[in-house]
């Protein structure tokens, strides 16, 4: 704030003293926050490596499957039994608050499904097909529960980035200037008050010549 | 009813089997194959009696597309060229025991179909091995509404079709009671074909017997490797097993854990081709290697009888289950060496 819009006056000293208090107050705050999305972004960034890490296993183990299935029943017969299966998997999307964040929950239903409800016939469909359905199915239910997490990190991320952002204007920007402010005010009214008394004393030092 | 007359010809059909028979590939020519690339396997093709298939495909396909192709043609004009060349009840047996392949089709097709696929995709994945006509599955596949599909296959008399499944099939969209129904219909068409007057149908009766347990045990070791268990399963096995009949199926598959199941399979007479096989599922938990060796039993089970009866259908089953096997076999090195799958991996998948 530039000190020439100071007013130097008592009540501008107490707003000035309100709006310290209010922004360390915001500025405390605000450091809980940042803290307690750095510790939540870094728990989830475990589990994310951890989902990571599954999806390569999983897709490794997946296109295996495949490539057994394809082998040995041959890619006519898995493309037909594919041809059967004509649902897709459903997920339903939420969200929940984590400290003003919004971020997605996924509910993937009927992404796993037992062999008897893939849509395909049980007794003409050879195991393989079955095995690289199956492997297929806990892929996808591994990308799904990836993707939840990936999201709420990003939004976790770009949201410590603003809580940062904030805490750093507040600390370095807002309330130096409050503080500079307040001094200024401080330092003008002292000064108002030396002269006040210097003034008196004159007063008074001119009466006393006037009546002596 | 016969579909088929005339008298049967065992000895010209064995005869000209067994020649056939002696142009399947040997073992070793697997091993060769394993150690050549997908180009080298084609060309080995080439020359062998794939050689037509090959050479009128590699215009349009190339590698292990070419091959499968070419095999699954190949396989389609032998089983047609039995049946062309076979007569009377014979004909009509080898006609039932094919029906396999309409039944296949039909799938291919209702799924294709259902699921809005390309007509030209769906025509490439037909494999015309079975008594259906390629102009009717034509048809089939070029069907401009549900209806005029549905009257199209009440048309047809191979396979047999209960109105009300196809109708439900086909209205949900949900095939696996469809597809399960017709492969159950597969099996009691084929059991109530054979009439069981001389001894040799009597043998191919138990053979067909012991295929529906292997199918069946199949079925029921994918269910529990899965986690599914419970009586309510027993509704997907097909009545008419030799050794494993339904309420022993649904004892079965309500068991506890797998070792039952394995119990079981040992006490059978299946367990003397699988014995290395169920040792192995017992370390590892892998259902693959057991699945093989119910190939491998089913395979040594249709031998073991076409040596006891070698003027009836049984050799001629014997040719068709190597023949489908080879053809399994090369398909198996030319997808697994496309797939960069591991020699010994592949190896493990071969079944002789």
């Amino acid at each position: 704030m530039p000190a020439q819009e100071i007013q130097p006056t008592r009540s501008e000293l107490l707003e000035i003293n309100r709006k310290i208090r209010l922004t360390e107050n915001g500025h405390k705050i605000l450091k809980l926050k940042r803290d307690g999305l750095i510790l939540e972004f870094f728990r989830i960034l475990d589990e994310a490596k951890d989902i990571r890490g599954d999806i390569a296993k999983r897709y490794s183990e997946a296109m295996e499957k495949i490539a057994v299935a394809n082998a040995v029943d041959g890619v006519i017969a898995v493309r037909s039994a594919a041809l059967a299966i004509s649902c897709e998997p459903k997920i339903s999307l939420s969200t929940r608050n984590f400290m003003g964040v919004v971020v997605p929950e996924i509910d993937s239903a009927k992404v796993c499904t037992p062999p008897e409800e893939r849509g395909y016939g049980l007794l003409g469909t050879s195991p393989h097909i079955d095995l690289a359905a199956d492997a297929f199915q806990r892929l996808i239910d591994t990308v799904i529960k990836a993707a939840e997490l990936e999201t709420t990190m990003r939004r976790l991320l770009e949201e410590i980035e603003r809580t940062k952002r904030r805490v750093n204007a507040l600390e370095f920007k807002v309330l130096p200037e409050l503080k500079d402010a307040k001094r200024f005010i401080e330092m003008r009214l002292e000064e108002m008050e030396r002269d006040n008394i210097f003034r008196l004393k004159r007063i008074k030092a001119k009466g006393r010549e006037a009546s002596g | 009813m016969p579909i088929f007359g005339g008298a049967s010809n065992y000895a010209y059909v064995c005869a000209r089997v067994k020649a056939k028979k002696s142009f399947l590939l040997k073992k070793e020519t697997f091993r060769r194959l394993l150690s050549m690339d997908i180009a080298e396997i084609g060309r080995y093709l080439g020359e062998t009696q794939y050689r037509n298939e090959i050479t009128a495909l590699g215009a349009r396909y190339a590698g292990a597309t070419l091959v499968e192709l070419g095999l699954s043609q190949n396989l389609a004009k032998t089983y047609r060229d039995i049946i062309d060349f076979s007569g009377g009840h014979l004909k009509e047996l080898i006609a039932r025991y094919l029906e396999f392949w309409d039944i296949y089709n039909i799938k291919t097709v209702i799924r294709g179909k259902l699921t809005a696929a390309p007509a030209d995709e769906i025509r490439e994945i037909i494999v015309s091995a079975g008594a259906l006509k390629q102009e009717y599955i034509n048809r089939l596949i070029t069907s401009s509404s549900n209806e005029e599909l549905m009257d199209l296959l009440r048309q047809q008399k191979v396979v047999k079709i209960d109105e009300e499944i196809l109708r439900n099939a086909i209205s949900t969209g949900k095939l696996a009671a469809f597809e399960d129904h017709l492969d159950r219909m597969y099996y009691h068409s084929l059991l109530s074909s054979i009439k069981e007057k001389t001894l040799s149908e009597k043998r191919f009766l138990e053979f067909i017997r012991s295929e529906v347990d292997i199918t069946n045990l199949k079925a029921l070791l994918k269910l529990r490797a899965e986690g599914s268990s419970g009586e309510a399963l027993s509704q997907y096995f097909i009545p008419g097993g030799k050794e494993f009949r339904i309420d022993r199926l649904t004892k079965m598959v309500a068991s506890d854990g797998m070792k039952d199941v394995i119990q079981e399979v040992r006490q059978s007479s299946y367990a003397d081709y699988m014995r290395d096989a169920l040792e192995a599922f017992e370390d590892e938990a892998e259902i693959s290697s057991v699945i093989r060796a119910l190939d491998r039993a089913l395979l040594e089970t249709s031998e073991k009888f076409s040596h006891l009866y070698p003027l009836s259908v049984l050799p001629v089953v014997d040719y068709m289950l190597r023949k489908k096997r080879e053809v399994d076999n090369i398909r198996i090195i030319t997808r697994g060496k496309e797939s960069n799958l591991e020699s010994e991996i592949i190896e493990e998948l071969l079944v002789y």
